[in-house]
């Protein structure tokens, strides 16, 4: 009889922030640790089912094992989310009410999202939204983050009282704080592969970079249009790089296993062809 | 924490949100609201004054605009109008019988239209004289009151792709009242026009609008000025000699000996912003003067009691989110500056 640990290192490795290949390695490393202790209590005499739960009891309870790897894998994840997620939350609600009473509007949908975001970030840590401990929900959850404490700076900036000072100081420590967290969860990988790991990391942290170097520049181009009293649907052309970005960042991981000479291409040439699109933008909008 | 703490203190945070979003629904201010919440005064932008010193101008609140007379030499009865749509102009006819408005109301399909209504102060019949598609600014009457002039920006697009939607092609144009007949003057599609002034013969209009230019150092180098059009040959337009150095003028009124010029320019600057003054030109020795020293934002000069007096508006948050006007008079030399209590407005 071959011993059944599937469950208990299932529940193990749903402890931890790892993609699916990555709990796909770490099951296969606690699998391997769990059927030699096994063997080595076959051995000793003990009986197949008293060799099975003496590997397990021995391992130690699934959620304390779960949480030490977690904490190894991916060091004060969960102290920086508890963080992040209370310190968004009050700068929402401080941001909201001050809107509120001193300038008499509402944001109430940004309030919403917002509000919601972050606590879902402070409840993660906590075990309440397990599903969403993936690599990719997690960053789903902080790029929400980044683009509502952005949305959020724009309404601080309408604040003229003196607090309006604070609050962006608040808010840029979450911005700043969301873009670390972005790349941490991004670069922080569990391979046994370690060449493999090293050129994901970079991939990764090339494409990471130029995301935020052309949400800048987005950001800046749409605010000085906007300033000089642009608001029609041309404004909505500046996503195109962005969306270049995308296309070319899925690209890379869709190739990365088949040619690792094309995906770097493709690393190296995502920013100029993104930016490339601000030069073919108001050719595009002079049309409209 | 073990689950069904952390799923109460989750909910728990769900009623804060509620609670919020309850706050925001009932604090939440509309756009005139928060003028008047955060404006000391419910003065609105727009007045007027009669030769006889007959004030028509406007309070808003309650998302309506209320049009009021009062004249401090006599018990004139205040008749009150109220306007659920925003009132733009207002002006007298000479002798001070007539009230001619501009009101502008939103369409369904997002676009404005402008409705000019006449208001008669002996009979208080308030009539429809015409509505328009065009941005119309700046009514003004005849000497005889039989016409009424106004500039009509007729496009209302944006110029370019990095610009929003402003109205543009200012012409000036000519109602007759009792023909009811629309005529449109001059076909300059000037790219602005303002401060209508109709001449005491009738023979001509004064407006401010930009010196010519082609090239794009005199574009650049271009100021606003205040020119006399001849309503026979409005082509061959008059420049008032303002010297050179003067910024840019941006409204004006004219005495009645249309020798001296009052007119609204920048003077130096508060806290990074500029000042608004007013200032006194004289066509015939050339002597140009500053005529207000309020720091603040000076504006709308209108002249009555036959040149010996200028009333004026001034914006106490200029440059600032919400606007705040007070109403001033003084002397035509620039003395005795006061501000003007007007019983209707309400001061914080």
């Amino acid at each position: 009889m071959t011993p059944d640990f599937d469950d208990f290192i299932e529940t193990i490795v749903n402890h931890t922030d790892c993609t699916e290949e990555e709990k796909k390695d770490l099951f296969e490393e606690l699998s391997i640790h769990l059927k030699l202790s096994y063997e080595d209590f076959i051995h000793q005499g003990l009986s197949e089912k008293e060799a099975e739960e003496r590997a397990k009891r021995d391992f130690g309870s699934e959620q304390e094992i779960g949480e030490q790897i977690q904490q190894a894998l991916f060091p004060y994840r969960k102290e920086s989310l508890l963080f992040l997620g209370a310190v968004s939350l009050i700068f929402s609600v401080c941001v909201y009410l001050i809107q509120l009473f001193t300038e008499g509007s509402a944001y109430i949908l940004w309030l919403i999202f917002s509000f919601l975001v972050s606590l879902i970030i402070l409840f993660l840590p906590l075990d309440i939204f397990s599903k969403l401990r993936t690599k990719a929900g997690l960053n789903t959850l902080l790029l929400s983050e980044l683009v509502l404490s952005l949305f959020g700076w724009g309404i601080v900036t309408e604040i003229s009282q003196s607090s309006s000072i604070i609050l962006t100081f608040w808010n840029w420590l979450i911005i700043i704080l969301t873009v670390i967290m972005i790349y941490r969860v991004t670069l922080t990988t569990y391979h046994t592969d370690h060449k493999s790991r090293k050129m994901k990391k970079v991939l990764h942290s090339v494409n990471l970079t130029f995301g935020f170097i052309i949400g800048i520049f987005t950001l800046c181009i749409a605010w000085l249009l906007a300033f000089a009293g642009m608001n029609n649907a041309s404004l909505l052309l500046l996503v195109l790089p962005f969306i270049v970005w995308i296309c070319f960042y899925v690209l890379q991981l869709k190739l990365y296993r088949h040619s690792k000479v094309i995906s770097t291409i493709l690393a190296i040439i995502a920013l100029p062809v993104s930016l490339l699109f601000y030069i073919i933008i108001p050719l595009v909008a002079r049309i409209m | 924490m073990n689950k069904p703490l952390m799923y109460s203190a989750f909910l728990g945070f769900l009623v804060v949100l509620l609670v919020l979003i309850a706050l925001g629904f009932r604090f939440n201010k509309t756009e005139e609201e928060k003028q008047v919440a955060f404006s000391a005064t419910n003065l609105a932008e727009a007045f007027t004054v009669s030769e006889n010193g007959t004030i028509a101008y406007l309070t808003h609140g309650g998302g309506k605009s209320t049009l009021h007379f009062y004249n401090p030499n006599s018990n004139l009865t205040d008749p009150k109008l109220t306007f659920s749509s925003e009132i733009t102009d207002l002006t007298f006819s000479q002798d001070g019988s007539k009230l001619a408005y501009v009101s502008v109301e939103e369409m369904t399909n997002k676009k404005q239209r402008s409705i000019v209504r006449l208001y008669d102060l002996n009979s208080k019949k308030d009539t429809q004289l015409f509505s328009d598609p065009r941005i119309v600014r700046e009514v003004a009457f005849s000497p005889d009151a039989h016409t009424l002039f106004f500039l009509g920006g007729s496009s209302f697009t944006h110029y370019s792709p990095i610009t929003g939607d402003r109205p543009h092609d200012y012409d000036l144009y000519q109602y007759t009242i009792q023909t009811k007949k629309l005529r449109q003057v001059t076909h300059q599609k000037a790219y602005e026009m303002d401060s209508l002034v109709v001449s005491g013969d009738g023979k001509s209009v004064y407006v401010e609008m930009s010196e010519e230019a082609n090239t794009p150092e005199e574009i650049f180098a271009a100021k606003q000025r205040i020119f006399r059009l001849p309503l026979d040959n409005p082509e061959q337009k008059e420049k008032i000699p303002v010297p050179s150095a003067q910024g840019d003028i941006y409204d004006f009124a004219i005495a009645p000996s249309e020798q001296t010029f009052i007119y609204q320019s920048t003077h130096g600057e508060k806290n990074g912003v500029y000042n608004y003054e007013l200032f006194r030109f004289n066509k015939s020795t050339g002597m140009n003067e500053v005529l207000t020293h309020l720091y603040e934002y000076a504006e709308h000069p209108v002249i009555s009691a036959g040149g010996k007096k200028i009333y004026f508006m001034v914006d106490k948050q200029f440059a600032r989110k919400y606007r705040e006007y007070h109403l001033y008079v003084m002397h035509s030399d620039g003395s005795k500056v006061r501000e003007i209590t007007l019983p209707a407005v309400t001061y914080k």
